[in-house]
């Protein structure tokens, strides 16, 4: 009995593997029983797909000096195997505000809000899938020198695209990254699969998700809004600056979308 | 008591030193365009960033003018994209200091069109249609050799500052006023540094285009006079590699400022946009025009003088200087057909195709034909080489011969002066074969 209670410790203290649970964005994918209409819907959008090649630098450069938007920030990202980086494209109005986002908040915290179902919602590091602890740092905005963390390996987080606020399910990250086997193969049978093998997956990738994510509103408001920024480490200036930002309070006013409104009387 | 006025002292120091900021954004788009990460990706692919940097922009050129000066049309959101489009041409509200009048560049594309690179944008122009400018313009627009740069260049702020030191007194002495200074301090401080541009930075906008012989292959080139357009030579292809080699090119590369930018010569005057075809007559590199060109002050002012004309024949864009290695295939059809080698070679082919049916001919026909046929020339050769009569001669000769030998000898003999009266000469009939031929007789056979 001795020698095989000694057996199963050595066995856990040198390396036995460790079990994860599957994320919820898996076990959903996995479960959810996609319908005809659904795939219906998969299909026309594979025959419509068409590649967009992303071009290098023009040789005409900008001739205002821009800020450009981290390449490297979705690299990591399951959805951006398919989507272009930056993802958002279709839409006039908001696709550079929501590009812009992607710099600081995951795909699935948009797009993957199931019904029944409480995320809890923390910094993630792409890089490393280590949860980050809160810190105004990582909101890289309105940063007073004082709040810049004093240690030495996180000064050089703070200006990091690759941390984004991601739901969680159960304290285990509710999405995949590019690198799990589920992406690698859905990536496989893109590139290489036939026209209903391409259906069906793209069907089960989507199936957890919502084509359109959530209001401006939703997070930019005071009254219970969807992030709590305070649990992820913003201070006072920073929740304030986000929840009452001008932009927001210009996108209430749309009500169709292809409505334009005057700027002078988006700024009153 | 003393403490109070300290603080309140300290705090009217303290917002007096707090500067307003410079530039207003009466628009308010810097609400949006300020903002870090707004990007897309448009319908062809190129990743379109929309955020302008602040405090760049209003450190910048343009930093005095209002975004709405350049992008007119804007009023509403989303933007339509021709609503966005700027036209240099245009005069902004910001003032020319000297003359009050509102600023515009105008005059420069004046020149601008007039010259070999006329036909460029001036207009119309947005982030958007950069990509249809590259792929239907061969010439440049303002935006493709300048973008909205600092106003004093980063490589040129220590001499700035240098400059700056004692130049506020100075200038201030003539050109009153806060407001004025504010704006146009810069600007004239900047006038002590010297040029805005470097010779170098100035070459590189040049050189950014003409250096890609690729796509210099592929330009087309307006004759100034019948408005034709051929293909480019190898020497405008190659006009970069040509330049360096000279001492022109060799002393910037070596960061001298005595050497000769390529606008030193192409567009010495002006606003120095005016570089023309070297055929034409009011081109800089025309060559009537050389010796005031190489001429010009500070550069090589003996040129003008009547016995230096020579000088001016120098070859600045000199080919042999350059190894161009494999310039494309030599049967190329294009590249035939510009090669002067290529023409100059039929006559020569024609030529020898002629030479070798006739030796043909003759090889089938009259290889084995001893009799040498004189085509021209034959005659005078047998005259004057060998030393007998010509052929016609000797025909003549034949035929009269022969009617001899078929009719009675007449044979001559000088006249006696009894018989003077009657005739001159007395003919003597002889009978055939008698052997008295005459000396001229055997020598004409």
């Amino acid at each position: 009995m001795r020698k095989l209670v000694f057996m199963i410790l050595c066995f856990c203290l040198l390396g036995g593997t460790t079990v994860h649970a599957e994320s919820y964005y898996l076990q959903a994918a996995k479960s959810i029983e996609i319908s005809a209409e659904k795939l219906q819907k998969s299909r026309d959008k594979v025959k419509e797909h068409k590649d967009i090649k992303v071009l290098d630098e023009l040789e005409i450069p900008p001739f205002h000096k821009r800020d450009e938007w981290e390449k490297d920030s979705l690299s990591k990202t399951f959805c951006t195997g398919c989507h272009l980086s930056p993802p958002h494209t279709k839409n006039l109005r908001s696709r550079a505000f929501l590009n812009m986002h992607t710099e600081f908040i995951a795909c699935e915290t948009c797009h993957m809000r199931p019904e029944n179902v409480t995320f809890t919602y923390q910094w993630l590091d792409y890089r490393t899938k280590q949860v980050l602890t809160p810190s105004v740092a990582l909101f890289r905005q309105a940063i007073n020198k004082d709040d810049i963390p004093k240690r030495a390996e996180e000064k050089v987080r703070k200006t990091d695209v690759m941390d984004k606020i991601a739901p969680f399910y159960k304290n285990e990250m509710a999405l995949i990254l590019r690198d799990h086997d589920f992406a690698k193969e859905s990536l496989n049978i893109w590139k290489e699969g036939g026209f209903e093998d391409k259906v069906t997956r793209r069907a089960k990738i989507h199936a957890p998700l919502k084509e359109k994510g959530p209001e401006c509103k939703v997070c930019h408001q005071t009254e219970e809004p969807l992030l709590d920024l305070k649990a992820l480490g913003a201070n006072k200036k920073q929740v304030k600056r986000m929840q009452t930002h001008i932009i927001p309070q210009f996108f209430k006013r749309y009500t169709e979308d292809d409505q334009k409104i005057r700027i002078n009387s988006l700024l009153k | 008591m003393l403490k109070a006025i300290l603080v309140i002292s300290s705090l009217f120091l303290l917002t007096s030193l707090q500067a307003a900021p410079r530039y207003s954004d009466p628009d308010g788009c810097m609400s949006c365009h300020a903002l870090e990460g707004l990007s897309f990706i448009d319908k062809k692919g190129v990743t379109r960033s929309i955020s302008i940097d602040r405090s760049h922009y209003y450190s910048s050129l343009h930093g005095s003018v209002p975004c709405k000066d350049c992008h007119r049309k804007i009023v509403d959101y989303p933007h339509k994209v021709e609503n966005g489009y700027a036209d240099c041409t245009e005069s902004c509200h910001v003032e020319e200091p000297s003359e009050g009048k509102p600023y515009t560049h105008k005059p420069i594309h004046k020149e601008m069109e007039k010259s070999v690179h006329g036909d460029g944008w001036f207009k119309d122009l947005a982030g958007g249609n950069r990509l249809e400018e590259i792929e239907t313009e061969q010439d440049p627009s303002c935006r493709r050799c300048h973008s909205n740069t600092l106003y004093i260049l980063e490589s040129q702020l220590e001499n700035f500052k240098d400059a700056f030191d004692h130049a506020e007194t100075e200038c201030g002495t003539c050109h009153q006023g806060k407001a004025w200074m504010g704006q146009f301090g810069g600007h004239i401080l900047r006038r002590f540094v010297g040029s805005r541009w470097v010779k170098n930075e100035s070459n590189k906008l040049c050189m950014d285009c003409h250096g890609d012989v690729e796509k210099m292959r592929d330009v087309e080139i307006e004759d100034p006079e019948t408005k034709e357009k051929h293909p480019p030579s190898e020497r405008f292809i190659h006009a970069v590699e040509s330049y360096k080699k000279t001492l022109h090119g060799r002393l910037l590369i070596a960061d001298s400022e005595y050497g000769a930018s390529c606008i030193d010569c192409h567009a010495p005057s002006d606003w120095r946009h005016n570089i023309g075809h070297y055929e034409d007559e009011k081109s800089a590199s025309h060559s009537d025009e050389l010796k005031n060109t190489c001429g010009q002050s500070d550069c090589h002012g003996y040129a003008k003088k009547p016995g230096n004309t020579g000088f001016v024949e120098t070859d600045m864009h000199d080919m042999s200087m350059i190894d161009i290695g494999k310039v494309g295939s030599p049967l190329e059809n294009e590249l035939l057909k510009s090669s002067a080698w290529f023409w100059s070679a039929w006559p020569f082919l024609l030529a020898t195709l002629i030479f070798m049916v006739g030796s043909l001919i003759w090889w089938l026909f009259y290889r084995h034909n001893k009799k040498i046929i004189a085509i021209l020339g034959g005659d005078r050769f047998e005259r004057v080489m060998i030393g007998r009569k010509s052929k016609k001669a000797r025909v003549t000769a034949r035929k009269s011969t022969v009617k001899q030998e078929s009719s009675p000898t007449v044979e001559t003999t000088p006249v006696t002066k009894s018989t003077e009266n009657t005739s001159k000469n007395v003919i003597k009939l002889k009978p055939h074969g008698s052997g008295t031929e005459s000396k001229n007789d055997k020598k004409g056979e």
